[in-house]
């Protein structure tokens, strides 16, 4: 989607983030909401009705729905089900821990839901390193049980880090294996992932390497922000125009998309939650009129990436990812530090 | 696939049109497809239930935007042409059908 479009600003956002929940079963090394206990002053089962409702009201085409583990609340099922009954459709992320049959079961059974379990090494040892003990077993447990639920679309979703980039075949392989498709999410700075940043995240090269990977499985879906290896097309230096990489090719962040943590504070992208980023809470103004009065929503509207004027692959990046600038470089209007262009041009 | 004329269309299953300034979006949830339409499309779209047809609904969008200003021949009629093609690459995107196939599905 064209940058112009997005900065005339939209009627209402293509997705939202919510975050039903703070408590994890977990507690993975990158995780971008900080996830573990239960906090005080999560919305309650009326909050999350109402708040579905204005969603369903403003046109949002879908709810991108995330946590902590969304399955640790109790009405969680119940939730997804008022959403789609009333038009809106749903994605969540699970690490699939609290699946069973009986959940599983139900999720077939309830239409217009992508269900993307998180799994980040091929094998226990990679995985349980990032994301604790039990969790691969869990997840392939859950992955078994979904597929075999006549579920919309069910995802594999791996962030893809130092530690698993040599297993992408096998990840491909697993996610396949249960007639689930592969998605790679970029690993970026927020929450916990500030700390393992310098551990985890990869470097030029390693990030050619997942582009050439990404060109040679078109069926892979890539996470927001992987638009970033787009300059790697844009430049001639890899495969050409063919090798654009399909999905969003600019940050949405404040214009086609926001996220409400399980607080109701809301924030221009769930990799922004920083208090400066605030538009402010769900509780004392209803998100649909939020999106159109916030100055914190603005401003990301009116960024624009002045080191990045000129780049040939501008339309199919816009400048990279606003968290990465900003937790990195220390600026939202910063050109993404890992951007790849002085690869291409190498 | 190609429209013809007098082919009556409708919304594919699965897809939700939205107004915007520029004029409105496309998505489709199962695929994740996101597609961009000029306002035109979005009326030709939003105003059809599935008992026009293609000719029927150029005919209509060009009288909408024409309104009650003398426009000449020429130009109508490359409106036609250009609705006719936008109309058909929707058709090819998916987004819409034509209701024998949709009857069919
Ligand atoms: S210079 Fe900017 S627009 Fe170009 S590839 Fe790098 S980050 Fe993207
Ligand atoms: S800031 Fe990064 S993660 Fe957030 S919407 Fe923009 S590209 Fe996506």
């Amino acid at each position: 989607m064209e940058a112009k479009y997005l900065a005339q600003g939209l009627v209402a956002p293509i997705t939202v983030t919510w975050e039903v929940t703070y408590a994890c079963n977990l507690r993975c090394a990158h995780c971008l909401s900080d996830s573990g206990p239960k906090r005080a002053g999560e919305l309650d089962g009326d909050e999350a009705r109402a708040l579905i409702d204005d969603l369903a009201a403003m046109g949002v085409f879908y709810i991108n729905i995330g946590g902590g583990e969304p399955f640790v609340r109790p009405d969680f099922l119940d939730l997804l089900e008022y959403a789609t009954q009333r038009g809106l459709p749903c994605q969540f992320s699970t690490n699939g821990m609290l699946v069973d049959e009986e959940r599983a079961r139900r999720l077939g059974s309830i239409g217009d839901v992508r269900v993307q379990v998180s799994l980040d090494g091929a094998d226990r040892e990679t995985n349980d390193l990032i994301r604790g003990r039990g969790s691969y077993d869990g997840a392939l447990r859950a992955l078994d049980l979904l597929s075999r639920q006549p579920i919309d679309e069910l995802w594999l979703n791996t962030v893809v880090t130092r530690k698993n980039l040599d297993q992408l075949d096998r990840l491909y392989a697993i996610a396949r294996e249960h007639g689930a498709r592969l998605r790679l999410a970029r690993l970026r700075p927020s929450g916990r992932g500030r700390a393992s940043w310098e551990a985890l995240h990869l470097g030029p090269e390693e990030h050619r390497a997942v582009y050439q990977w990404l060109t040679a499985h078109p069926d892979v879906t890539t996470g927001d922000s992987y638009f970033i290896l787009n300059a790697l097309a844009a430049t001639g230096a890899m495969s050409g125009a063919a090798g654009w990489l399909h999905g969003f090719n600019v940050c949405g962040a404040g214009r086609a998309t926001c996220c409400i943590t399980p607080t109701g504070e809301v924030y221009p992208c769930a990799f922004l939650l920083g208090t400066e980023w605030s538009a402010g809470n769900i509780r004392k103004m209803p998100l649909s009129q939020m999106w159109e009065t916030s100055p914190v929503f603005a401003g990301f509207r009116r960024t624009q990436i002045g080191e990045c004027q000129g780049c040939p692959a501008y339309a199919h990046c816009g400048g990279g990812c606003r968290a990465v600038s900003y937790y990195v470089a220390g600026s939202i209007a910063a050109k993404d530090p890992e951007c790849v262009l002085p690869l291409a041009r190498a | 696939m190609e429209l013809a004329p007098e082919d009556r269309y409708q919304i594919a299953p699965g897809w939700r049109i939205r107004r915007e300034a520029f004029g409105g979006l496309a998505y489709h949830h199962r695929t994740g497809r996101l597609v961009v339409l000029s306002s035109p499309l979005v009326w030709a779209l939003l105003q059809n239930d599935g008992t026009a047809t293609v000719a029927e609904m150029v005919e209509k969008v060009v009288a909408e935007a024409r309104g009650t200003r003398a426009v000449a021949a020429e130009t109508l009629a490359r409106a036609r042409e250009r609705l006719l093609v936008l109309l058909s690459d929707l058709a090819n995107k998916g987004v819409i059908t034509r209701c024998e196939d949709a009857a069919r599905d």
